[in-house]
């Protein structure tokens, strides 16, 4: 039984692992271990093969594969060490760390801080309960992506697509190109759930049929699907009776929601907030587990992965920090709450130290809102909310350090512009 | 095989409280339920005694518990009893406080149906029975000496004896020798599966006496360290045999009656839906287990709704049957009762599995992310006969988690078409010529396939 | 004959919707932006929209059959299928790296496809 002490663990070695550990050898940690499951490293920005990425952070718009590169790069030239095809299969809340690869067989390993980077996965057919037979020919968008962009097949011939997020738009255009065609984009809310450039490019560009406020409400075909049946759907997003519409195809793509994949989190003894599915975590990145970092898609689902990597140096930077002992006490803990019009805010803990990123995710698209964090700390205004489009905001240290000692809790809300009568 | 009824249930082996009309079930389910432990155990199956509530929520329904113990008692099932709300609250903690009384049967056990069928194949096949799959019987004859002919889509047996065991499709077989007077009809049950992190909130099957809708881990091993939950039964009478559809009627009158009982529920914990049939004979409500007067030779192994528990002692009876039949049996010398399963790595202990992973680095690359199930596992599966992504998903448990295969299809997939020497574009989901998952891509031919059509 | 052309902008999350009207190919006039790059982005779709090809091409390579790749500069839409038809019957052996040149000058268009991957992956 191999066991080893190493001063940081990161587990998964997407864009936010990568970050993580290549920030933390930066700051002068020596040895580090990143952990991935897949055959490679970059996460799943390796079947990302689409540009939108680099945006920011390179100011270069980038595949996802081209993005992966250049921390790869990075990692490699600072002989940081990964091991791939390697499942993480126990954790406790003392960083042990027990791993398995075909190579070394039963891993085990006890870190000094810990960093989780694990992603999110797809929602399945399953868990939103499309009522219907259960035939081949029913895939998560991303399951197809990597069928396509990695392995070489094409899931079908008719596709019809449910959902209208980034990853089921990019994928239409990506299936119209291969050859096939897609039928139609549902979408139960009255928008496009991704960005509008997708939507221009992607579903207005190949004339994707586009059904809003639609969804799904029956699956045919005995061993291969045949139909689905979509219907329209009314506020509450039941499907009002007689506007079903049978589309014939062989193939139902899954674009429904992303979940962030915390199993090991769970396990690590780390506390959740069931908004986000992912760990309450500090300004620093840190989780209720003292030395247990988290950063990426597992702390909550972005839409840029530039925002991925900058959450991801966060962590290495603290986990270095911590593991170097150069961590300053918390003076205090500020509980962040989501208020009136907001569905989360990360990080959900700040002490008053530093200057801290908030994000989050507006409850319904609005034009001309402010956004007010505490009764009157800081506001911004906004001339476009979207629930798909993360607002981020930054909450400088100057003004936290006008905060009083008594101050436990900051609320987060957001609404319209009282004096606008601008239309 | 098991890939039709019996693998869209989730058994319960039934402690055998008696019903009115169908005598034959009665004692076959409560002599079957108490055959179960050297069963699973000789086979390698794991199988729990959950225990079974009946909760009933109005005072004056502790009668309907009442009347059931007392027949419970007077057909000889063990231990029944009557919970009070108090006992009740403890057995069940997270059970609704609307609950005021249970009726208790503590050796109601819990298998997995496919599992039990795989177990029971391999060792049949170990112990020499010959099996001939994806033969579609298309008719049988009866010549004057007694020898059947079976005519299938593979060619022809001859048998002096035939055991009706075709279950759904049982009246469609006997109608080949001339047996008209019964017909099967199917009758639809559905499920959903509810994410492992809630088992811990369920202690034991929690049933309605007055509907039948249920409340179930899956699993309650005190090793098994992870196990779902299951809650279901919508049963209503159906045309068609093939129909396994699932309702958004039936998903959500199973949902109420599971939230209803506990109310920690949500819809968020539900991983995956499913239909399941189980089929009933028209001549009457019970089992038909006997040799047919018509023609002899013929014997009828009809079961129906507990007929996996009942299905050990059907075997005793119609082991007999068989001798009364005028069949000289004689047991075999060198029986193996003996049968182990794939191991499941995730359940081993740490020093069992870095001993399998020196045999076979294969089960330390680990496939299904959910289920923790490793390429040797599938290895292993399809050597044993799997060949179909619901094959490995069946033996392996790959793809029942709660990503429901997003993750490991790709690499079970992969997995399949290298062990069976096939290109990837032949592996399909079930065992049927028209479930291609896949079309290859690039290389040209798929380009011009769709140019042109 | 007169017509309207609508756009939606995808250059800032404004996403203005631009009116564009034109007689045949001459511009009349363009409403609705909200900033210069708008106004540019809205006659650049109508004379001619442009889009980066992304896709795979094939490799000789059994352990990674295939390779992402990119065009090194936007193509005319309406030639996105062609390419990718003409790029089906390709095929690329190792070593490749990200950013090499695989297909010089694609379709004449003055695009080059370049790897945005390495072939083997790990090197």
């Amino acid at each position: 039984m191999k066991s080893r002490e190493v001063d940081l663990v990161v587990i998964g070695a997407g864009p936010a692992g990568l970050a993580a550990a290549i920030k933390a050898k930066e700051r002068g940690v020596e040895d580090i271990i990143v952990i991935e499951r897949a055959e490679q490293l970059g996460g799943l920005l390796h079947q990302c093969i689409h540009t939108g990425f680099g945006l920011q952070y390179y100011k270069e718009d980038l595949t996802g594969p081209e993005y992966a590169h250049r921390f790869i790069k990075k990692l490699k030239n600072l002989k940081i060490k990964y091991l791939l095809k390697t499942m993480v299969i126990d954790i406790s809340s003392d960083k042990k760390i027990i791993a398995i690869n075909p190579e070394e067989g039963l891993l085990r390993l006890h870190s000094k801080a810990l960093i989780l980077a694990m992603g999110c996965r797809e929602r399945s057919r399953g868990s939103i309960a499309i009522p219907g037979t259960r035939p081949a020919g029913i895939f998560p968008a991303g399951t197809a992506q990597r069928f396509i962009n990695v392995e070489g097949f094409i899931p079908g011939k008719e596709i019809v697509i449910l959902g209208s997020g980034d990853i089921g738009m990019i994928m239409a255009r990506r299936l119209t190109l291969e050859g096939a065609t897609v039928k139609a984009m549902v979408e139960i809310l009255p928008y496009v759930g991704g960005l509008i450039r997708n939507e221009v490019q992607c579903v207005h560009d190949f004339n994707i049929p586009l059904f809003l406020e639609h969804t799904v409400t029956e699956i045919h075909g005995l061993d291969r699907v045949e139909a689905v049946t979509i219907a329209k759907v009314d506020k509450d997003r039941n499907p009002i009776p007689k506007t079903e519409k049978k589309i014939k195809c062989d193939t139902l793509l899954l674009s429904v929601g992303l979940i962030p994949e915390n199993e090991l989190s769970l396990k690590a003894g780390v506390e959740l907030d069931s908004v986000t599915n992912g760990p309450i975590v500090h300004g620093t990145m840190e989780t209720s587990v003292p030395g247990i970092f988290a950063c990426g898609n597992v702390v909550q689902v972005h839409d840029l992965v530039d925002d991925v990597t900058i959450e991801g140096e966060l962590a290495g930077a603290s986990a270095a920090d911590y593991i170097l002992g150069k961590v300053t006490p918390l003076e205090k803990k500020i509980h962040i709450k989501a208020g009136e019009g907001i569905r989360y805010v990360v990080p959900q803990i700040i002490s008053a130290q530093r200057d801290v990123n908030l994000h989050m995710r507006v409850l319904n698209p609005d034009r001309n809102v402010t956004v007010r964090i505490g009764k009157d700390l800081l506001e911004r205004r906004f001339p476009i909310v979207k629930p798909s489009e993360m607002v981020k905001i930054t909450l400088p240290l100057a003004r936290l350090r006008m905060l009083k000692e008594e101050t436990k809790e900051l609320m987060v809300t957001v609404g319209v512009d009282e004096d606008d009568t601008r239309t | 095989m098991g890939f039709g009824v019996t693998k869209s249930t989730h058994s319960f082996i039934h402690a055998g409280l008696p019903d009115s009309g169908t005598p034959l079930t009665n004692k076959l389910v409560l002599e079957g339920n108490a055959m179960f432990d050297q069963l699973t155990s000789e086979l390698d199956v794991p199988f729990t005694r959950i225990g079974k509530l009946f909760v009933v929520m109005k005072k004056n329904e502790v009668e309907i518990l009442k009347k059931k113990k007392e027949d419970a008692d007077a057909a000889g099932v063990p231990g029944v009893r009557i919970v009070n709300s108090k006992e009740l609250r403890a057995m069940e903690p997270n059970l609704t406080k609307e609950a005021v009384a249970a009726l208790f049967t503590p050796t109601t056990g819990l298998v997995s149906p496919w599992e039990l069928v795989i177990a029971l194949s391999e060792n049949a096949m170990e112990n020499k029975v010959e099996f001939m799959l994806n033969a579609k019987v298309t008719g049988i004859s009866v010549p004057r000496d007694h020898t059947f002919v079976i005519n299938t889509t593979r060619g022809s047996v001859t048998s002096k004896f035939l055991i009706n065991a075709a279950g759904l499709f049982a009246d469609d077989i006997a109608k080949m020798v001339g047996e008209d007077d019964f017909s099967m009809v199917p009758v639809k049950q559905e499920r959903s599966i509810l994410d492992e992190r809630v088992t811990d909130l369920v202690n034991h099957l929690v049933r309605s006496p007055i509907t039948g809708d249920f409340v179930s881990p899956t699993k309650k091993e005190l090793k098994a360290k992870k196990s779902n939950v299951i809650i279901g039964y919508t049963s209503e009478k159906i045309e068609d045999k093939n129909d396994v559809s699932t309702s958004r009627e039936g998903f959500q009158r199973v949902f109420n009656f599971a939230k209803r009982m506990f109310p920690a529920f949500s819809t968020k914990d539900i991983i995956t839906s499913f239909a399941g049939l189980v089929p009933l004979n028209t001549r009457t409500n019970d089992y038909i287990i006997e040799a047919s007067k018509k023609v002899p030779g013929f014997i009828n192994a009809i079961l129906g709704g507990s007929g996996v528990g009942a299905s050990p002692a059907m075997a005793k009876l119609i082991a007999e049957i068989l001798a009364d039949c005028g069949l000289k049996l004689v047991p075999k010398q060198d029986f193996n009762p003996y049968r182990k399963g794939i191991p499941d790595f995730r359940e081993l202990p740490d020093d069992q599995k870095e001993a399998l992973i020196t045999e076979n680095p294969q089960y330390a690359h680990v496939v299904c992310r959910c289920e923790t199930v490793t390429e040797g596992e599938i290895v292993e599966a399809i050597r044993r006969g799997a060949r179909t992504l619901d094959g490995i998903k069946f033996r392996t448990k790959a793809g029942m988690g709660r990503c429901q295969g997003g993750f490991c299809t790709p690499r079970v997939v992969q997995i399949l078409a290298r062990e069976l020497g096939v290109p990837v574009t032949k592996i399909t989901k079930r065992e049927d010529n028209s479930q291609l998952l896949l079309f290859k891509n690039k290389g040209g031919e798929r380009q011009n396939e769709i140019a042109r059509s | 004959m007169i017509q309207e052309h609508e756009f939606i902008c995808t250059i800032c999350p404004l996403a203005c919707r631009i009116k564009l009207i034109a007689e045949g190919e001459k511009i009349i006039n363009i409403t609705g932006h909200g900033c210069l790059r708008g106004e540019d982005y809205a006659i650049q779709e109508f004379k001619c929209p442009k889009r980066v090809l992304t896709t795979t091409i094939r490799t000789t390579d059994g352990n990674q059959p295939l390779i992402s790749v990119r065009s090194s500069k936007l193509i005319p839409k309406k030639l996105l299928r062609e390419c990718v038809s003409f790029l089906a019957g390709e095929k690329v052996s190792p070593p490749i790296k990200v950013n090499d040149v695989v297909i010089k000058n694609i379709l004449n268009t003055e695009a080059d496809i370049i790897a945005t991957q390495n072939l083997p992956y790990d090197q």
